[in-house]
């Protein structure tokens, strides 16, 4: 074996990872060069095993655990304003619906006229009269919905907040 | 850790809610991961920040970790991308290795008894500051946390020969750094 290829086993043989073999120990006892290499990677070996280890500091747990809670919170409020901004665009086509149902009638009285064609196939009246007033109760019954959805995720958020504290 | 233990442990963090599990989970862990991100930053406040940088990576990884490694070698992972990205962020402070003006080089074939000596344990973390990020890596997960081949092998997704390989490249060049 060349000094070269001794020097290229030399770490293993020290981690005890390599047996060197019968070649290897003929060479390093006559090379004085390797011998020493061999000798220092040794060393090293013991020496990076003796070197301590750092321990966390002593608030480190409590650290982490406050950025969780922070992350968390960060996270949840994020979902909040997605959940309110669906709401508030959810109120406000409500709205626009109610508003076009109200004052331009003209999409009540098509809804109203495709009803009736339908009863009066059937030869039945027609569920109510010509005054829009079901299509306004229906906006109305939207429009309380939203409102109950939107106090029930608010409510619950709060009481999350009250719960973490 | 047992594995009966581990995945109870594993089933209560992914709720997500249970913060008595996460923080067991916590101090379970927080001197694997700090020992080897103190090795791989040099440095108290900035190992403080990335070491909890892990725990925050695992806290939000928790729920999609499938169980198929274990949670500390999912854990090696999250170290050693963490502190990939930090250091391809912020170049390190190459340390000098020679002890100034007026002082020989070390010669370790001199000093037998001194590697217990302080100044050669400095000088020798000196060193493995100057060794390249995954070769550090693994000297501080190997020799100071204890993680045996097999775990790193899974952790870096490579074949434990080239764990080996790298490592002892690794003590190489610690070898030629102090004795140049």
């Amino acid at each position: 074996m060349t000094c070269a290829e001794v020097r290229e086993l030399i770490e293993a043989v020290a981690a005890g990872d390599e047996p060197g073999g019968a070649e290897f120990e003929a060479h390093v006892a006559a090379c004085g060069g390797c011998a020493a290499a061999l000798e220092t990677a040794r060393r090293i070996e013991r020496a990076l095993a003796a070197l301590p280890a750092p321990a966390a500091p002593a608030q480190f747990s409590r650290q982490v655990m406050a950025a969780v809670r922070r992350a968390r919170w960060q996270h949840d409020n994020q979902v909040d304003r997605v959940f309110n901004f669906a709401i508030v665009l959810g109120l406000v086509i409500v709205a626009v619906a109610a508003v076009s149902l109200l004052n331009l009638g003209s999409v009540a009285n098509m809804m109203l006229a495709v009803v009736e064609a339908m009863a009066e196939a059937r030869h039945q009246p027609a569920p109510w009269g010509r005054d829009g007033s079901v299509p306004v109760a229906l906006a109305t019954a939207m429009f309380a919905m939203a409102f109950g959805v939107w106090w029930w995720a608010e409510r619950r958020s709060a009481s999350r907040e009250e719960a973490r504290q | 850790m047992d594995g009966f233990d581990e995945q109870a442990l594993l089933e209560r963090c992914r709720g997500g809610q249970d913060d008595a599990a996460f923080a067991e989970l916590v101090d379970r862990y927080k001197d694997l991961v700090y020992g080897v991100v103190y090795r791989l930053s040099r440095d108290r406040g900035a190992a403080d920040d990335l070491a909890q940088e892990v725990f925050l990576k695992v806290h939000r990884g928790l729920p999609y970790f499938r169980g198929e490694a274990k949670l500390s070698t999912w854990i090696y992972r999250i170290v050693f991308n963490v502190c990939s990205q930090e250091r391809s962020r912020v170049r390190p402070v190459e340390l000098p290795l020679d002890r100034g003006e007026g002082h020989r080089p070390i010669d370790p074939g001199g000093i037998d008894a001194s590697f217990g000596d302080f100044e050669l344990r400095d000088r020798l973390e000196h060193a493995m500051a100057t060794l390249p990020d995954n070769y550090r890596f693994l000297v501080a997960a190997h020799y100071l946390q204890g993680v045996d081949y097999k775990a790193l092998a899974e952790a870096l997704d490579m074949p434990i020969g080239t764990v080996k390989t790298h490592l002892h490249r690794a003590k190489r060049l610690l070898r030629e750094r102090l004795t140049s």
